[in-house]
């Protein structure tokens, strides 16, 4: 079987052509929403607030507020969101030396649910005399238990100074389930506008983004969106094996460290302040390989682009469709992206090679 | 010179290796040979640096082993593991290319495609770059691994010895692709590097090793040179069978074979 993807390692087309997808996209996401906004009043916009009001006057006040208050801060943290979670699920399906692995196995997404549904709760009750702290009580608290269930399951997948895959594969499986457990009790004794709260946390939204939750977000997916590339070339060699990466000149351990943990505080920010947003990280990276080959210099950028494309439409989808009401967009990812994973899968069946 | 002194290795309550001393030589091919569960993958771990010894000192190019950084310990030694895998789909070139990785700092140079092309070349490989490596034959994975590792240690311009440490590589290989390795690996002992490899068939480790070593029971049971070894009468005890030595050619080298008698007695009694 010849190889017939344009893929040599400077062939970046490809990536060109994903980023002027998302400006248009994002330019379309501008635009669309219960208030109709055509492109003109959306550049009208944009030029008015970036020239510091120099071009006023052109478009209503009122649009230039629902474009650059409202949905601007949206279409960034659709974008990052996205780019999120679809990094970390190349990335730790490298690590893993699994194409199915998901940004989940490490516990974050359960680890998120269990801060979630405490702060929901209200068992989590922080300050309540600040006005902040309480507006980001759920983030927070999802943040927190993210982080400390990743933090758990990596210090128990350690044996003797080292941490294993396969231990770390199996920690995770376990600290899922006894999450799992913890969510399901909590539930179990919470109300039923909790229970409700909580339901509509796990299928995900964009719904309370604002310039604030975006500025909280994005250093926590910037700075390990810029770090990780560092780390293509030792990830590739993790693709053959743990062992043969050391032999490679590879430090494996401080790769297992850095990347799992910098996978863990991007997937935990998204998981705090949106819920939980299904089938982004498992599937982009298996569309990008499929397209361009597994290789991860060009895998991390083209996950992180196409990512954030499928999140931004899919965030389009959700609040377009039933508006002024709006959909779960976890709902829109599962159920635009499972039919389409299904029909590659049904296509490739004869050489389902990742 | 890879000197390992008096390497011991526990691994729960049992003695995986105890007592080893041994030394790989630049310019040699060593082979390690025994029953199965004798040592001989772990051996071959701890010499490359893979895995610490419980107790006992590696030293390569008479530095301690695991002070060497880990990236230039990659440009002066190369592993091939038993049996890599990979589920992803590379092309052959790829997969091979991975082994500059050590010489590498940004994308690869001309001279990596060059010195993994080669190494395809001395593979016979070298029509199939282009190929999902997935889409091969278990054979033909085991001989990318071989180039990758070959194009591995080979790079210009380091003066230190070079090892390279292989574990069964003729696994899934037909005859005549064995007989690649074995030119191979007598090419590399010829231009200096020290090649050490854990091979099953003792006529093999005859054939291509200057250095003998028959691990049994986690110790080195026999040790010496080929025709020494070939004479011995503790192979066939070593390995729990009756063999017969036969002689071959003009050279009248010797071989060894399982005696047809014991089985045939085995069954005269059942």
């Amino acid at each position: 079987m010849e190889a017939k993807r344009g893929r040599g390692p400077r062939d970046w087309r490809l990536l060109w052509v994903l980023a002027g997808m998302l400006v248009l996209a994002s330019v379309l996401s501008l635009g669309l929403g219960s208030l109709e906004t055509p492109g003109k009043a959306v550049l009208g916009a944009l030029l008015q607030r970036v020239s510091g009001g120099l071009w006023a006057g052109w478009v209503d006040e009122r649009v230039v507020t629902v474009v650059m208050d409202i949905r601007l801060p949206r279409v960034l943290v659709a974008i990052l969101v996205g780019a999120a979670l679809a990094t970390a699920g190349a990335c730790l399906q490298g690590l893993f030396r699994n194409p199915l692995a998901d940004p989940g196995l490490i516990g974050v997404s359960s680890g998120g649910a269990i801060g979630s549904i405490l702060a929901i709760s209200s068992v989590g009750l922080l300050l309540p005399s600040n006005s902040l702290l309480l507006e980001l009580q759920i983030p927070l608290w999802a943040m927190v238990g993210a982080m400390v269930t990743t933090f758990t399951v990596y210090r128990i997948a350690r044996i003797a100074g080292k941490t294993h895959i396969s231990t770390l594969l199996l920690a995770g499986i376990a600290v899922n389930a006894l999450a799992g457990a913890i969510v399901g009790a909590m539930l179990y004794l919470s109300d039923n506008d909790s229970l409700r709260r909580f339901t509509f946390w796990t299928l995900g939204s964009l719904q309370t983004t604002t310039w604030r939750t975006f500025l909280l977000m994005a250093p926590f997916i910037v700075i390990p969106l810029a770090i990780l590339p560092g780390y293509r070339r030792a990830l590739n060699a993790f693709l053959l094996g743990e062992a043969e990466a050391y032999h490679l000149g590879f430090n494996t351990q401080q790769t297992k460290r850095v990347v799992v943990g910098l996978c863990a505080l991007m997937v935990g920010v998204t998981v705090a302040f949106c819920g939980l947003i299904g089938f982004v990280g498992l599937v982009v990276p298996h569309l990008v390989r499929l397209v361009w080959g597994p290789d991860f210099r060009r895998l991390i950028p083209a996950s992180a682009l196409l990512g954030g494309l499928l999140v931004l439409l899919a965030d389009l989808l959700a609040r377009t469709v039933n508006a002024p009401a709006e959909m779960p967009i976890g709902v829109v990812t599962s159920l635009v992206g499972a039919p389409f994973f299904l029909s590659l899968i049904h296509r490739r069946k004869r050489h389902l090679s990742y | 010179m890879l000197r390992a002194t008096d390497i011991a290795l526990d691994i729960g309550p049992r003695q995986i290796l105890r007592g080893i001393d041994l030394a790989v030589e630049p310019g040699k091919v060593t082979a390690i040979l025994g029953p199965n569960g004798a040592g001989k993958t772990t051996l071959l771990r701890i010499l490359s640096g893979e895995w610490a010894p419980g107790r006992g000192s590696v030293e390569l190019n008479g530095e301690a082993i695991g002070k060497i950084p880990v990236r230039r310990l990659g440009q002066l030694r190369a592993y091939l593991h038993q049996e890599s895998t990979l589920d992803f789909a590379f092309t052959v070139l790829e997969v091979v290319l991975l082994g500059r990785s050590p010489h590498m700092k940004g994308s690869e140079r001309p001279e990596d495609y060059e010195a993994a092309r080669k190494a395809l070349r001395e593979v016979d490989l070298a029509d199939r770059e282009k190929d999902f490596y997935t889409a091969l034959s278990g054979g033909e994975k085991q001989r990318v691994h071989l180039a990758r590792v070959l194009c591995q240690i080979e790079e210009e311009g380091i003066e230190e010895a070079r090892y390279l440490f292989l574990d069964e590589p003729t696994n899934n290989l037909d005859l005549s692709h064995q007989q690649t390795i074995f030119r191979v690996v007598r090419r590399l002992a010829k231009a200096g590097t020290a090649v050490c490899m854990v091979v099953h068939d003792l006529n093999q480790a005859f054939q291509v090793a200057d250095h003998v070593v028959i691990l049994d029971k986690g110790a080195v049971a026999l040790e010496g040179e080929p025709e020494i070894i070939a004479q011995s009468d503790d192979c066939a005890r070593i390995f729990g069978v009756r063999l017969r030595r036969i002689e071959v050619g003009p050279a009248r080298r010797p071989y060894l074979i399982l005696d047809p008698s014991e089985e045939e007695e085995k069954e005269s009694r059942a």
